[in-house]
């Protein structure tokens, strides 16, 4: 043990030494020896955060864990925030972004919103990190995943609170989009929200709401969100006040775009004038995207010209 | 009349472009379609389809001057393909049909009298860069044999995938006849553990990783034959888990890379069925993101290297149709930066690495015409250490073999003059996955 921790401390992607301690630990399985465990690929990946190795033999660790005691809920609090905390040092570091998404599927609902909380400032502050949005979309989708599987009374309850948390979610990537102009990762989370938000929170809202209470406070209504972002585009697209900033470019770019995404995501059944308003916006939308990056026009026509699949 | 005189600008740009060219290469790129172009159709249909395509191999949509021209020289060719480009027909006003007559005329005259000039090959690449082979060959030579470098002791590990960089990279450029082939391929038997797998290095633990290395190298080397390769299929079959997945070794670690070396492994050693193939696609497109991306476990960030792992699995497994090619290809074109070089995820920077997990994806799914493939060449040579050879991640960063094969085998797939064409699904020259799956033994 003590040769592999010094080889380990040297070459930290040796992996026949952590397949050395994973040997011999798993003759004992003694919490205490897998939490010495724990520490010692904690060490390894403060200095190599971008070990596979290291990030590998936590997973087993925890695995091990997971079978024996029952600590589990308070070690992946833990590991969550170790995860940032790397993070915080090494940028976008899938494997540690990675390791974070892995323990959402041992997490209970409640922590699952607990971290989406949580996790907001840190976000708000690194908004050219695509992980930890990715990170959230995960969170998101897993709630989402827990209101599936609970169809009985409290469920309009859930879904009333889903729906909040999915539209505080856009009403704060839209603060942020107008704050921190021509960051890739924010519209690319845009992306995502809408688009969930149209075609499946919409389906499900016609599910519930013929069995349960008036709809009043939950009212998504198509049309007026496809307005809402369409305005938002047009704000987003018309400020290239200073062409010397790349950013206004590159925010022209990526709202151009997204409304491209969006007009290729939507499904046909929901309603023949909001096909109509997009085909219009379509049309600005391709000028603007031609105007904005001459240099890659073509792109532009291929993308316009493609037809997503059902 | 501005139209005629690009015609006559786009005239000049071809005498100088062949000029410049190196006469003795084999006409590389018609090869490297053809063999893509073969293999497309049987992504979609399974590989047992791409051997009856091989035995009525029709020439695909290249140019069509080279049907009539098999056995022509190079230069007939260019000269027939000038010709044929301008067509005398054109209507043009009479004084300017009378000089692109005349143009025509000495344009024949100085492809059968002028040598390459060395002042017109200068113009051109000082504005393009070059690609110093010879230097790299150099480099990779030397890394190979310093064993005792504190760089090898530190990648000691993992220098079964060294092995296979190096040499693939040798191979593309046509030296791989540099190394001594019976001391390689002696230590990679001895890297072989009781299990079947193969380790990193000798005494190591085996791994899938090393194992589709080792496959890979004894391909080049067309060894494959000296392998048990039952004994090999058998380490990975028992790595296959209920849900279709692979572990990467016995201590269970799943990830969708695992799967593509699982799957080309075994296509290259022709035992694919021993595993339950329809599971394993089932399982790659479970991690399918709604970007269209591939991330390594279900749920897990799109990254261009588990993409090229997903893709790359499901065309040999011939299941392309799972993949949404457009909204993929829009996910991969969005990865060109303004250098021209292509990053792995959205905001990092570009490293030659994506050049090839990037590029060989859209291959793969036939997108890519959506990226500007001359400013990825640009990227790719400006990344060159031209004194010392090697490739680094980013132009002026240190080299290492890594990065020197992805940017080598970028090239050959972008068609660059001289390299060896390279298949985008299995990582091989072209030649080498020919010789495995077409001849006869």
């Amino acid at each position: 043990m003590i040769h592999s921790k010094a080889l380990l401390l040297l070459s930290c992607d040796f992996a026949t030494a952590w397949n050395s301690r994973k040997l011999i630990v798993s003759n004992k399985r003694l919490l205490p020896i897998l939490m010495d465990e724990l520490h010692l690929s904690a060490l390894v990946l403060s200095y190599s955060p971008k070990s596979e190795q290291a990030w590998s033999h936590r997973r087993w660790v925890i695995n091990m864990i997971a079978r024996n005691c029952s600590t589990l809920q308070w070690i992946i609090e833990r590991e969550s925030e170790l995860v940032e905390k790397i993070a915080e040092r090494s940028k976008m570091n899938y494997r540690a972004w990675n390791h974070r998404c892995w323990l959402v599927s041992f997490m209970t609902r409640e922590q699952v919103l607990d971290e989406l909380k949580k996790s907001r400032n840190w976000s708000g502050l690194h908004v050219a990190d695509n992980s930890c949005f990715h990170y959230r979309r995960r969170l998101m989708l897993r709630n989402l995943e827990g209101f599936c599987y609970t169809q009985d009374n409290n469920s309009s309850g859930y879904f009333v609170e889903t729906y909040q948390i999915w539209k505080e979610e856009l009403d704060w990537n839209e603060s942020l989009i107008k704050q921190y102009v021509g960051r890739e990762a924010l519209w690319l989370h845009r992306r995502f929200l809408s688009m969930y938000l149209i075609k499946h929170m919409a389906t499900h809202l016609l599910a519930v709401s013929c069995q349960s209470k008036p709809k009043a406070s939950v009212d998504i209504d198509i049309d007026s969100l496809m307005d809402h972002e369409l305005c938002l585009v047009h704000s987003c697209s018309t400020t290239i006040a200073d062409a010397n900033f790349e950013d206004f470019q590159a925010q022209a770019i990526h709202s151009a775009a997204y409304m491209l995404w969006l007009t290729k995501q939507i499904p046909e059944y929901q309603g023949i004038d909001i096909q109509e308003k997009l085909r219009a916006g379509v049309g600005d939308v391709t000028r603007m995207l031609k105007r904005s990056c001459p240099d890659r026009s073509s792109l532009w026509d291929y993308l316009v010209g493609y037809h997503s699949e059902p | 009349m501005a139209v005629a005189i690009i015609k006559v600008v786009d005239i000049i740009k071809i005498i100088i472009i062949y000029l410049v060219q190196q006469p003795a290469s084999p006409p590389v790129s018609h090869a490297h379609s053809h063999s893509l172009l073969l293999r497309s159709p049987s992504y979609s249909h399974g590989l047992s389809t791409s051997h009856s395509l091989s035995l009525t191999a029709v020439s695909p949509t290249s140019p069509s001057f080279l049907k009539n021209s098999t056995s022509a020289s190079p230069n007939r060719r260019w000269l027939r393909l000038l010709l044929r480009r301008f067509p005398t027909s054109v209507k043009l006003r009479p004084s300017l049909k009378f000089w692109l007559k005349w143009l025509k005329k000495v344009i024949k005259f100085s492809f059968a009298v002028v040598k390459p000039l060395p002042l017109t090959s200068l113009l051109l690449h000082l504005e393009m860069g070059e690609l110093a082979a010879d230097k790299h060959v150099k480099y990779i030579i030397s890394v190979e044999k310093k064993k005792d470098s504190f760089e090898s002791v530190v990648m000691e590990h993992l220098r079964l995938n060294g092995a296979y960089w190096g040499l693939t990279t040798l191979d593309i450029l046509g030296k791989l006849d540099a190394v001594d082939e019976e001391d390689v391929i002696s230590w990679i038997l001895k890297c072989q553990d009781e299990s079947g797998g193969f380790a990193g290095n000798i005494g190591h633990d085996p791994h899938v990783l090393y194992t589709l290395s080792a496959v890979q190298v004894l391909a080049l080397f067309d060894k494959v034959d000296i392998l048990d390769a039952d004994k090999v299929s058998n380490y990975i079959v028992g790595l296959q888990n209920e849900d279709g997945s692979f572990s990467g070794d016995i201590w269970g670690e799943v990830d969708t890379r695992f799967s593509y070396i699982a799957i080309c492994c075994l296509s290259i050693l022709q035992r694919l069925d021993k595993i339950n193939v329809d599971k394993a696609v089932e399982y790659i497109v479970s991690c399918k993101n709604l970007d269209g991306g591939f991330g390594c476990t279900p749920g897990g960030e799109s990254h261009a290297g588990q993409i090229f792992c997903c893709v790359g699995a499901l065309a040999i497994a011939g299941a392309l149709h799972h993949v949404d090619k457009d909204l993929l290809g829009w996910w991969l074109c969005e990865r060109q930066v303004k250098s021209g070089g292509l990053n792995g995820r959205p905001e990092k920077l570009p490293d030659v690495c994506y050049s090839w997990w990037v590029l060989s994806s859209l291959i793969m799914i036939d997108r890519v015409h959506w990226i500007n493939k001359d400013k990825l060449v640009k990227f790719i040579l400006d990344c060159q250490d031209m004194e010392n050879g090697g490739i680094s991640d980013r132009p002026d960063d240190a080299v290492d073999v890594f990065h020197t094969y992805f940017g080598v085998a970028g090239l050959s797939l972008l068609e660059y003059p001289g390299l060896k064409p390279i298949d985008p699904a299995y990582a091989l020259p072209v030649d080498v996955v020919n010789r495995i799956f077409f001849s006869k033994k």
